[in-house]
C-alpha cells in the first residue's frame, strides 16, 4: 500500500522531502500530469493511527510547505499501488492545479474563542435539561453570543486573509473556531491582531495556532461550488 | 518527541494558558487532518473505525475544552444569514 501526504506542483527538493513519514518509512516522489504525490510505502499496510502518526503525517506535509505550494491529503489516504497513485493525480487535475494555485504563497492559521471560565460568560448552558423549553432558550442564547463573537472576530481578521472558513460550536466553552488563509508576509500582522482581540474582548480567549498546511483550503469553497 | 512541529509553536502569550494552548493544538490537528484535506474518492483509505478510535480517544483527553464539539457545528456564514 502507498500513503500520500500531500500534493506539490513539479517535484519538491530534496531537502523538502528529506525525512520520514508514517512508521518511519522514507519519502519518495510519484510524478504525473506535472503533479507531484509526496508518498511513503506500506506493502503490510498499516496498523491503527494514534497521535503519533497524525504528527507524523502533519511533520512531512510542514516540511514540503517551505518548497512552495502544497495541497495536503486528509489523513488516511492510502491507496493500492503507484498506478492509483498516478491515476489520482492524473484524473482530478483540473482540481489539483486549480487548489496549488488557491493556496499558493499563503499558510492556514487556526483561530479558536473560549469564553473565559472566570464569570466572562453569563449563562452556561444549563445542567437542568428536565426543562426542555428553558434548556432550548438557554442554546439559543448561547449561539447568539456566538455568533456576535464570531463576528467581531471575524470582520478585523477576514481583512488580513485571502480566504476564510468558519464553524460556530455549540460547546460549553469553545464557542467558534475560525480558519485563515493569510499570505505568508501577513503571518505576523495576523498574529498580533489576534492578540489583540485577545486583549479587547473579556469575555473570550482568543487563540491562534499554525502555521498549518491549508487544510481547510483543499476543497474549493462551499460558496463558489 | 524530538522535533517540535511548526504548528505547534505559539506566539509568546505566557506560560498562563499553557495546558489550554497544547489541548486547542490537538484540536486543531484533528480537525484538519480528519476532516481537512484533499480526498480520495471510494473507500481506499485507512480503515474508518481505526480512524474513528482515534478521534474520539484524542478527543477525550482534550475533553474539557472540546465537549461536544465534533458533530454540532454549521458555518458561521450560514448561520448569519439564516438569523
Amino acid at each position: 500500500m502507498i500513503y500520500v501526504y500531500a500534493v506539490t506542483e513539479g517535484v519538491p527538493s530534496p531537502a523538502a522531502r528529506d525525512g520520514v513519514g508514517l512508521a518511519a518509512q522514507e519519502l519518495r516522489v510519484v510524478a504525473a500530469s506535472g503533479l507531484a504525490a509526496v508518498v511513503s510505502d506500506h506493502p503490510g499496510g498499516l496498523t491503527s493511527p494514534s497521535e503519533t502518526e497524525l504528527w507524523a503525517h502533519e511533520r512531512a506535509v510542514e516540511r514540503l510547505m517551505a518548497d512552495g505550494a502544497v495541497l495536503p491529503m486528509r489523513f488516511g489516504s492510502l491507496l493500492p499501488d503507484e498506478d492509483a497513485v498516478r491515476a489520482l493525480l492524473n484524473t482530478r487535475r483540473a482540481e489539483l492545479t486549480t487548489g496549488l494555485a488557491r493556496v499558493a504563497g499563503a499558510i492556514e492559521l487556526g483561530v479558536r474563542a473560549v469564553w473565559r471560565s472566570d464569570g466572562g460568560e453569563p449563562e452556561q448552558a444549563p445542567e437542568d435539561r428536565t426543562s426542555g423549553s428553558g434548556y432550548l432558550q438557554a442554546l439559543v442564547g448561547q449561539r447568539r453570543r456566538a455568533r456576535a463573537l464570531a463576528e467581531r472576530i471575524d470582520t478585523p481578521l477576514a481583512r488580513l486573509a485571502r480566504d476564510s472558513r468558519h464553524r460556530l460550536l455549540l460547546t460549553a466553552n469553545l464557542p467558534l473556531s475560525g480558519a485563515y488563509l493569510v499570505d505568508r508576509e501577513r503571518l505576523d500582522a495576523f498574529r498580533t491582531e489576534v492578540v489583540a482581540l485577545d486583549e479587547q474582548i473579556s469575555q473570550a480567549e482568543i487563540m491562534c495556532t499554525g502555521p498549518w498546511p491549508p487544510y481547510s483550503f483543499a476543497a474549493a469553497s462551499p460558496e463558489a461550488a | 518527541m524530538s522535533e517540535q512541529p511548526a504548528s505547534a509553536r505559539y506566539p509568546a502569550q505566557g506560560g498562563r494558558r499553557a495546558r489550554l494552548d497544547r489541548d486547542v493544538t490537538l484540536i486543531e490537528l484533528l480537525d484538519r487532518l480528519l476532516q481537512g484535506g484533499v480526498v480520495i474518492q471510494g473507500d481506499i483509505t485507512l480503515a474508518a473505525a481505526d480512524i474513528d478510535l482515534v478521534d474520539v480517544s484524542l478527543r477525550l483527553v482534550v475533553g474539557a475544552v472540546d465537549s461536544v464539539g465534533r458533530d454540532l457545528r454549521g458555518p458561521v456564514r450560514a448561520a448569519v444569514e439564516a438569523g
